[in-house]
């Protein structure tokens, strides 16, 4: 809300409730129900006609009835004209509401806003029903290229996901789904197209064409959502096949376009979009790290939720790690934070070296090697917490989770770089994604993930896209800056970007190739 | 110095309203800094910018047209002293050297062997392009050699070398509608001679005994107002030419010295004293550093191929990511019986995959298709790598003819592709490898005893 | 503006490496400024050119070599003596051919052997270079660092897969030099040099093969990664690029259709012999001028010729 403040932004939107008292018909006024409203509309509210849906005037003849003429109306105001969007009996005038959705690749958040008070009421998530086609965006567009593939995977996420959730959240607080009247949704690109049932084939084909970036008006009823059938529906628009509407709600909700200072915004999402800019310009790419980061492809990988070992430390001579896990329950995974922790501890104590691979010839109970000459380090032994099997971290994990850090720190240098400048003239680097708000700063810039930049630069925002989507439902201006920021931004693509392998190369490295990037950091490893 | 994105992007109406068909207007400034579009691409910037603009990216060296019909050439232009900064602009041009006291048989003789070296390398016409023509004593030796190769049909640039004002008159009478080059302007001619080729705006080659001369004639013949040059760098001895070409090249581009901003010729005949060998050692040298053309004696195929070859390497786009050649790698001696791996032409993985193979010992056919230079996973995303590109290429390798094994490997990360490839390539079993190449030594080594065991059974 | 020679000083200075003992000693490196750029400042020692040699009778070479050399080369001993006398290259490279798994498979102790007796029958200093098979050749130079102690040979080469055998067995067991090889990336090359300094390696005993192509195949992206490694060397003064290059040139010019290819094959292309040396001179060449402080090369006649060139342009 601060940023809506900051940049006067008015906090209103064109979405009205009011409570009328309209007089009851007699033999002499006997006119049209509907005529009854739009002359008291016309006499007390100052507007010369109504419109309104075949919907709206299903409800007219037994609400209007209920509490003898005295109703509430919800309403969209243009000029001289309103348009009617619900009718309820008695006074309502308090019962407005808005859903800002943020449509994930792996899970769904809604939150339910009272669009009076501008308050959050309720939030629900749940995983994306659309996991069972494919785990990642290029699996499921691959299988909506299938048999009704694509209808399967819109009604996965429509009716399987976001529908449930949305009677979840109106039960637990009693609301009626036509007063939901508007609608802000957030997702990258493939989950937008998928969520409005268009075909995305060729944003995955070279050379990488989205169908749209910005969506047509909807309604409610374009949606099949259940929320008031002309509730006015927004979808944050996309700037390229990888960087979508859940980039550009964040990009508002972290004020770049308003700020001053120069900012670097990081999404340690799968698909790893960065954007870098003020005010005068804004660079984004997709720099597609991969699931590491929540814990994906990783042997012991999980999400930061309970069990999941989130910090580290491993004594030199032992080499026995202590760990501290999520709700303090016994271990039975490592997210993201956890392995950024793990590997600067395995490289400290001399475990790994620079590229990552275990040192042959350490003789430890907690180094294996397999048959493939492949080397492990053990951090839980089953016997010790009675799993039915070890918690590992081997030297392919270890190589993935390079190069996911390898692929963000490059895709950020090659940005900045491509204005002729570098890291020095950072002034806040925003981190969102669901890699948890523990995510170790310090650390990061000791593997390489981040710029060895004053800490103090670093926030950490969480899921700025549903803050993002929230701003734009309860404020119109809000939600035309949205619409502005999509065309702003400029997206650089890497796979044709010239120096990016180069970059890539020298990212994959602990903490980097060239180690005069890290100053700080070269005393600790006794460069 | 070549002007940054941002500086442009500050002097562009910031209206990111796309019409010079890019989607921002920072997007348009970064193009116009990499040289790929021209500021006017712009229908709405301002005009103080516009010649802020094009005076800071008007070219430090300038573009010079030789030759005409198919044997027209250009050459500068250039904007960068090392080829990974940026594509460099145009190629070196190689001319062989004729002179008036050669008799017609000998004359005959090199024009034969210029039409002979004359062939094709990967999708390139390679041939020598240009001629010397050089005026030394003898004037009717002279007239007749220019006749003699104007007559011969021979389709090359004609570079005449002539110090003398009046006999160059003559010989660019001759080969006027063929825009030659004339060579030879000095301190004491250069008035003269800047008359002759004025009008034709005929390019001139300035020579002189140091830098220095260099300098303050071609001062001199651009207070005439002519700028068509070429300047010869070559000097006494292989040291000094390599100095000069260097030190014009970079007083230049570096230096930002407009002065020097043509490009240059070298004499790599008369730096090798008839030693053929250590003549393709100097033009190897200039063809990297900054030898715009390079005269030899004469031409065969023992030049050609490593001259042309080194050429055409030096001048190919830097940009694409890093891929080997798209083609069927033999590893440990690869025979009839050898299993096929196939992966990406992204040359980590190849260098990743090919070393693993080696140390497996297992011969085995290594079939890369052309895969855009992508990762396993990120060409498999990208529809570069699929079933249909990986058989298709199968097929057009005719690897079916090196191995009678009709095993073939894919990479683990991408099983998915099992059936579609089985689907379009039959008579083909697909098997599906382990998801890093690390593991590929014990893998194939398994795979051989495999096989041997079932060819024993 | 009047002409102003135009002078580019650099802080960065490549490291100079001995090689070899007593007065054939030779030393290579050393240099401030790019190859020849003798107006900038100090170029440094003039590069240095070395002739190979099998330790088996060269079978897979064109007649003309075992023409030449068909007196001497079925011992490795009398091939050496033989080039020392005749040819007086600045360095002999010893390829250990043997040694191939997919070859002779000749053990350690054997291939220690042979290159004990070459390298105590001749003065010149001597590279060592393996079969290119990663794990056979630290097995190899393990056995011959120990046999030629004291005679300071440089190993060809340290890679990714082996670099903590060979680095430690050439430098820390015994005192030779190891040669640090990468293909064709700055990054790579930069990596394996910190590696090996972080196993203990001195930059000084370290030169670095950053990828070698005959001209016409890939040789661009040999070009481009010698003039970055020489650059950032200078320009940015890194400390882990200041190490001298040696480009071995005839393990890869004399395998190009260009050289092989006989007069029946391709009647246009005229004598093969003539074709192989041209191509290892240009490829030479081009070498030279991109930044390699050492090149090693087959034919006598690219010999003279490169060594000509090198004097001419010092
Ligand atoms: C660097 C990178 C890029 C670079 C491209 C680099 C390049 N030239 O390929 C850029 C940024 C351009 C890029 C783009 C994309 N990428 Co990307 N990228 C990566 C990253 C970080 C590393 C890939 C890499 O370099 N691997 C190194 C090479 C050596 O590995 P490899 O080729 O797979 O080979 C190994 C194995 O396959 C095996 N192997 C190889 N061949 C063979 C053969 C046999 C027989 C055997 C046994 C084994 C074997 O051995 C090798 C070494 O172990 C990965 C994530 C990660 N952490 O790995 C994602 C990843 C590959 N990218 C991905 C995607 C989706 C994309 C995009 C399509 C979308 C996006 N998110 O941006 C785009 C496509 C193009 C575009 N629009 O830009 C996905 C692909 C898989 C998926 N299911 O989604 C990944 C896995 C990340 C993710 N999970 O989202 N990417
Ligand atoms: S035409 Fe000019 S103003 Fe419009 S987007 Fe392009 S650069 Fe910007």
């Amino acid at each position: 809300k601060k940023i809506i403040e900051e940049n006067n932004f008015e906090f209103k939107t064109n979405i009205v409730k009011t409570y009328i008292e309209i007089d009851e018909p007699t033999l002499d006024d006997n006119i049209s129900d509907i005529d009854r409203i739009e002359r008291y509309v016309r006499n007390h509210l100052g507007y010369d006609e109504i419109d309104f849906t075949i919907e709206l005037l299903r409800k007219v003849p037994t609400v209007i009835r209920e509490d003898n003429f005295k109703v509430t109306i919800t309403y969209i105001k243009k000029k001289n004209k309103i348009t009617i969007l619900n009718i309820e009996s008695g006074n309502t005038e308090n019962k407005l509401y808005g859903v800002a959705i943020d449509i994930g690749t792996t899970s769904v958040v809604i939150c339910l806003v009272d669009l009076y008070t501008k308050e959050i009421v309720d939030k629900a998530s749940s995983g994306n029903a659309q996991i069972k086609y494919g785990a990642d965006v290029i699996h499921r567009i691959v299988y909506s290229t299938k048999k009704n593939g694509l209808k399967e995977l819109n009604e996965a996420v429509v009716e399987e996901t976001i529908n449930p959730l949305l009677d979840s959240i109106y039960t637990r607080n009693s609301v009626d789904k036509d007063n939901v009247v508007s609608l802000v949704v957030a997702g990258n690109t493939t989950m937008t197209s998928l969520f409005l049932g268009v075909y995305t084939d060729f944003l995955r084909q070279e050379p990488f064409i989205p169908p749209f970036l910005k969506s047509p008006r909807l309604i409610g009823k374009d949606v099949r959502l259940n929320i008031n059938d002309s509730a006015y529906v927004f979808i944050a628009p996309s700037v390229a096949s990888y960087v979508g509407g859940d980039i550009t709600a964040g990009v508002l909700s972290a004020g770049i376009w308003s700020s001053e200072e120069n900012v670097l915004f990081i999404d340690l999402g799968t698909n790893g979009e960065i954007v870098f800019g003020n005010r005068d310009y804004m660079m984004s790419c997709a720099c597609s790290a991969g699931p590491a980061f929540e814990g994906g492809g990783i042997s012991c990988g999980m999400r930061a939720s309970n069990g999941a070992i989130e910090k580290v430390k491993i004594d030199k001579e032992t080499l026995k790690p202590t760990l501290t896990t999520i709700g303090d329950v016994s271990p039975i995974g490592i997210c993201g934070s956890g392995i950024i922790d793990l590997i600067c501890q395995m490289l400290l104590t001399g475990i790994i070296d620079r590229r990552g691979k275990i040192h042959r010839d350490i003789d430890n109970e907690r180094i294996i090697f397999n048959e493939y000459e492949t080397g492990e380090y053990v951090l839980a032994f089953k016997e010790e917490y009675n799993l039915d099997q070890d918690i590992t971290i081997n030297e392919v994990d270890i190589d993935n989770f390079i190069k996911a850090k390898g692929a963000i720190y490059s895709g950020a240098s090659v940005l900045i770089e491509s204005l002729g400048m570098d890291f020095s003239v950072i002034d806040k680097v925003y981190i969102a994604g669901g890699i948890g708000n523990n995510l170790d700063i310090e650390n990061s810039i000791l593997i390489g993930l981040l710029p060895d930049i004053e800490r103090e630069k670093f926030i950490y925002i969480g899921n700025s896209s549903l803050v993002g989507s929230y701003l734009a439902l309860i404020s119109k201006d809000a939600k035309k800056k949205l619409q502005e920021i999509g065309s702003e931004i400029t997206y650089v693509e890497l796979s044709v970007y010239p120096t990016y392998m180069d970059e890539f190369i020298s990212a994959c490295f602990l903490p980097h190739t060239n180690i005069e990037q890290f100053p700080t950091i070269k005393s600790k490893l006794g460069e | 110095m070549a002007l940054k994105a941002l500086d442009i992007f500050k002097l562009t109406p910031k209206k990111n309203c796309k019409d010079c068909g890019f989607p921002t207007c920072m997007a348009f400034s970064m193009k116009v800094a990499s040289g790929a579009v021209e500021v006017s691409k712009c229908p709405h910037m301002s005009d103080d910018s516009i010649a802020k603009l094009s005076e800071a990216t008007a070219p430090l060296m300038r573009t010079l047209k030789v030759g005409s019909g198919t044997s027209e050439y250009e050459l500068g232009a250039e904007t960068v002293l090392f080829r990974h900064e940026k594509t460099l602009v145009n190629r070196n041009r190689y001319a062989v050297a004729f002179d008036d006291s050669m008799t017609n048989e000998q004359i005959d003789f090199k024009i034969a062997n210029i039409k002979a070296v004359n062939y094709i390398r990967i999708g390139e016409e390679m041939k020598a392009e240009m001629v010397v023509l050089e005026y030394r004593y003898n004037k009717d030796g002279f007239l007749n050699l220019v006749n003699r190769v104007n007559e011969s049909g021979l389709d090359v640039t004609h570079i005449i070398v002539c110090e003398d004002v009046d006999i160059a008159k003559e010989a660019i009478e001759i080969l006027k509608d063929k825009k030659p080059i004339v060579y030879g302007a000095n301190k004491e001619n250069y008035k003269g001679m800047v008359e002759l080729v004025k009008d034709l705006k005929l390019a001139l080659g300035v020579k002189a005994a140091n830098l220095e001369e260099l300098y303050s004639t071609i001062e001199a013949i651009q207070g005439l107002g002519y700028r068509e040059l070429l300047l010869d760098v070559t000097g006494e001895n292989i040291k000094d030419t390599f100095t000069n070409a260097v030190q014009v090249r970079r007083i230049a581009l570096k230096e930002q010295d407009r002065t020097f901003g043509y490009p240059s010729i070298v004499f790599a005949n008369k730096l090798s004293n008839n030693d053929p060998q250590m003549e393709v050692a100097i033009s190897s040298i200039f063809t990297i550093k900054y030898g715009s053309i390079i005269v030899i004696d004469d031409i065969d195929y023992s030049k050609a191929l490593p001259l042309f070859a080194l050429r055409q390497n030096i001048y190919t786009d830097p940009q694409r990511p890093m891929r080997v050649e798209p083609k069927v790698y033999s590893i440990n001696n690869a025979d009839e019986n050898s299993p096929v791996i196939v992966t990406v032409d992204f040359a980590l993985t190849y260098f990743i995959v090919s070393g693993d193979i080696e140390r497996s010992k297992v011969p085995t056919y290594l079939a890369i298709p052309d895969a855009g230079g992508y990762s396993v996973l990120t060409a498999w995303s990208a529809g570069k790598f699929s079933g249909s590109s990986i058989a298709k290429f199968i097929k057009e390798s005719k690897i079916e003819e090196m191995t009678k094994n009709r095993d073939l490997i894919i990479p683990g990360k991408v099983a998915v592709l099992k059936g579609d490839i089985e689907d379009n390539l039959p008579g083909w079993n697909v098997i599906i490898g382990t998801e890093e190449s690390m593991e590929i030594p014990k893998f194939l080594k398994e795979y051989k005893a495999k096989r041997e065991a079932v060819s024993n059974a | 503006m009047a002409f102003k020679m135009s002078v580019q000083k650099y802080s960065g200075k490549i490291s100079e490496v001995e090689i070899g003992r007593g007065e054939k000693a030779i030393k290579i490196g050393g240099e401030s400024t790019l190859p020849f750029y003798s107006f900038d400042g100090d170029t440094g020692n003039t590069p240095k050119v070395g002739i190979e040699m099998l330790d088996v009778y060269p079978e897979g070479w064109t007649n003309e070599f075992k023409e030449m050399y068909k007196d001497v080369c079925d011992c490795p001993v009398k091939w050496a003596k033989y080039i020392e006398e005749n040819l007086k290259p600045d360095f002999i490279c010893l390829r250990l051919e043997s040694s191939d798994p997919n070859g002779l498979d000749r053990s350690p102790e054997e291939c220690a052997k042979v290159a004990k007796n070459v390298v105590e029958s001749v003065k010149l200093p001597m590279v060592i270079a393996g079969c290119g098979n990663h794990e056979k050749d630290a097995k190899v130079f393990e056995k011959i660092a120990q046999a030629v102690d004291g005679n300071n040979c440089l190993f060809l080469s340290a890679t990714e897969d082996n670099y903590k055998a060979v680095g430690a067995a050439s430098t820390m067991a015994y005192n030779h030099k190891v040669v640090a090889e990468s293909s064709v990336d700055i990054n790579l090359a930069k990596q394996l040099n910190v590696l090996l300094n972080q196993l203990g390696v001195k930059p000084e005993n370290i030169v670095m093969q950053v990828g070698c192509s005959a001209v016409g195949y890939g040789y661009e992206y040999v070009a481009s990664t010698m003039d970055r490694i020489r650059l950032a060397a200078f320009g940015q003064n890194d400390k882990t690029l200041q190490m001298p290059i040696v480009t071995p040139v005839s393990f890869e010019s004399w395998h190009v259709k260009e050289s092989v290819a006989s007069i029946e094959d391709e009647p246009q292309w005229g004598c093969a012999e003539q074709r192989g040396i041209n191509m290892e001179v240009s490829t030479a060449a081009s070498a030279l001028v991109c930044g390699a402080n050492a090149v090693i090369l087959r034919h006598p006649k690219s010999v003279e010729t490169i060594k000509e060139l090198v004097s001419a342009l010092a």
